[in-house]
């Protein structure tokens, strides 16, 4: 594998990710999930790069963003119940109270 | 010596933290008084050594003059938010002491962001600042719109985080290295610039512009700052903005600094686009906090043109605008946190009418920071202003320099339309009476000191030439 296998990969998957923020109509979980998906591919670019550079770095800020990943997990949801708390909704469409 | 101030505040957090189960009634005010007073150590810490510079844990941390500056202004920013939180009449929601200790965390975050030497370090920075962020944001929990906000803030805070990332992981790809010395004598052996670099710059470029919220990244401010409690959009609109700005110079001037070409153009629609929508999209607002979020936008636009030719007067300029931007800001936010009718809230532009009759020392202090943020001399944004728009001559980009007055004049309109509503328009009913003295102290001292900057400008010229030089120095 060269290095250029996991960039398309990993662009695959970020691109994923993306579009699943803009494009999702229907609920706030699938736009954490669509941010997981992206952390994760670059994930795949860091250790891919670590693997073909023969460098450990890469693979130690892979472990990282995992530990942030994880942390943006807790707070998402917590911020989400609070939103649930008040609306009695996740659906996108409820997020329209704020505009001008 | 090291990071003392950023460990103490750190630890201080966690100290702090372990006490407030102890405590009784009314711990919020214990708490936060234990918080202006860990701040104000940590500012003498850091003025203690404000002259000091030193590359340390293992290349990730960088502490100098230009980085101690910029923190020294973040902690006097945040001292200053802790004492509005103190003296003003908050609703019950934010009377909790947790909002004091995850503030506290978060601006130990915003100093290590100025501080990082390392896109690992940076990154782990950004964070501890932007997930303490969130909470904050959506910290109101009785308040529909405050989690609105927090949700919104938090899906593009996190955007931003991923864009970050995936830059890094290309030039960590390219370069072999995060460190920004690594990267900085990478860029030096190159002949030709490689097109992944320029994609993982223009990511990280992305990203930082969301945090700084210079448009077209822009989309989250106006929303985010309406909603989020008035004491948290005085904090949004102040101190992350520094330190962001502390990040974006220190990456583009050092490692960067070879490829000046190619990010260049990548400002200058950036601080084009932030003028025009800044200016005109506030035009037809009717919330006072979400014309105050246009007008950041404006103002970061103003600062970004700054860091367009890379020089040394460039920075210095933005760190005297940076000085500036924060006394307006505070002081307009302090006014906005002491509008209230009948002990509630009110943030809408109407609510300012008349205000000259029923408080007139109140509406003259409004309007000389009014003036001020609309760049009118002898204000102390005027200075700001002169200042920038200099450089920006003297480096041949005219049109940006008309562009610039341009936008500020249709700027100055919606500014001078508050001063209008202020002494002229009749009072629907008249908002409360500020209730504390300090506030209204406070206030006539932003209003003064934006008042008698033009007797002094060379104090801040000297004080910003001297930091900027450490930041050249490295090269």
């Amino acid at each position: 594998m060269t290095s250029a296998n996991y960039l398309i990969l990993s662009s695959i998957i970020f691109s994923i990710g993306f579009l699943g923020i803009f494009i999702n109509r229907k609920n706030i979980i699938s736009i954490l999930m669509s941010i997981e998906l992206m952390l994760l591919a670059t994930n795949i670019n860091f250790v891919g790069f670590s693997n073909t550079l023969d460098d450990l770095f890469g693979q130690i800020f892979a472990l990282f963003v995992l530990v942030v990943a994880a942390a943006e997990a807790a707070i998402g949801l917590a911020i989400l119940t609070i939103f649930f708390k008040k609306s009695g909704s996740i659906s996108i469409d409820t997020i329209n109270k704020l505009k001008g | 010596m090291f990071v003392i101030p950023e460990i103490f505040l750190a630890i201080c957090a966690v100290v702090i933290l372990f006490i407030t189960p102890f405590l009784k009634k009314n711990s919020y005010l214990t708490i936060s008084y234990l918080s202006l007073l860990v701040i104000l150590l940590s500012q003498f810490l850091i003025l203690k050594d404000i002259f000091y510079s030193e590359i340390i844990f293992n290349g990730f941390f960088i502490v100098d003059s230009f980085g101690s500056f910029l923190k020294s202004l973040i902690l006097i920013g945040a001292g200053l938010i802790f004492y509005f939180y103190l003296t003003v009449n908050n609703p019950k929601s934010l009377k909790r002491p947790e909002f004091a200790i995850i503030l506290l965390i978060s601006i130990v975050g915003m100093l290590l962001m100025i501080s990082s030497n390392d896109l690992l370090s940076l990154f782990m920075s950004m964070e501890l600042q932007s997930l303490s962020l969130y909470i904050l944001v959506s910290f109101s929990r009785d308040d529909f719109t405050s989690s609105e906000a927090g949700v919104k803030y938090f899906i593009i805070g996190s955007l931003s985080t991923c864009i970050f990332l995936f830059g890094t992981s290309l030039v960590y790809g390219l370069v072999g290295s995060t460190s920004f010395n690594e990267i900085s004598v990478f860029m030096s052996n190159l002949y030709s610039t490689p097109t992944m670099l320029i994609v993982g710059l223009i990511f990280i470029l992305v990203s930082l512009s969301l945090k700084i919220s210079a448009a077209p990244f822009h989309m989250w401010t106006p929303d985010v700052y309406q909603g989020a409690p008035s004491i948290i959009t005085t904090l949004l609109s102040t101190l992350p903005k520094i330190a962001a700005f502390g990040v974006l110079i220190r990456l583009l001037v050092y490692p960067f600094g070879e490829i000046i070409v190619d990010w260049g153009k990548i400002l200058i629609i950036l601080s084009i686009s932030s003028m025009l929508i800044g200016s005109l999209g506030a035009l037809r607002q009717t919330d006072l906090k979400r014309l105050m979020a246009y007008s950041t936008i404006n103002h970061i636009g103003f600062i970004l043109m700054g860091l367009i030719p890379g020089s040394e007067d460039g920075i210095t300029s933005i760190c005297i605008y940076l000085i500036f931007y924060i006394t307006m800001n505070l002081g307009i936010f302090l006014f906005i946190l002491n509008m209230q009718r009948d002990q509630v809230s009110v943030t809408s532009i109407k609510d300012l009418s008349g205000l000259y009759r029923s408080q007139p020392l109140t509406a003259g202090c409004i309007s000389v920071i009014l003036f001020s943020m609309a760049g009118i001399p002898p204000m102390a944004g005027f200075i700001g202003k002169l200042i920038i728009l200099n450089i920006v001559i003297d480096n041949n980009l005219f049109f940006l320099a008309v562009i610039a007055v341009i936008t500020s004049v249709i700027a100055a309109f919606y500014y001078i339309r508050l001063i209008k509503s202020i002494f002229f328009d009749d009072p629907l009913e008249e908002l409360d009476n500020i209730g504390s003295d300090h506030s209204k102290y406070m206030l006539c001292g932003f209003a003064f000191f934006n008042l008698t900057v033009v007797f002094y400008p060379q104090f801040f010229l000297n004080l910003c030439a001297s930091v900027t030089l450490s930041l050249f120095a490295v090269k």
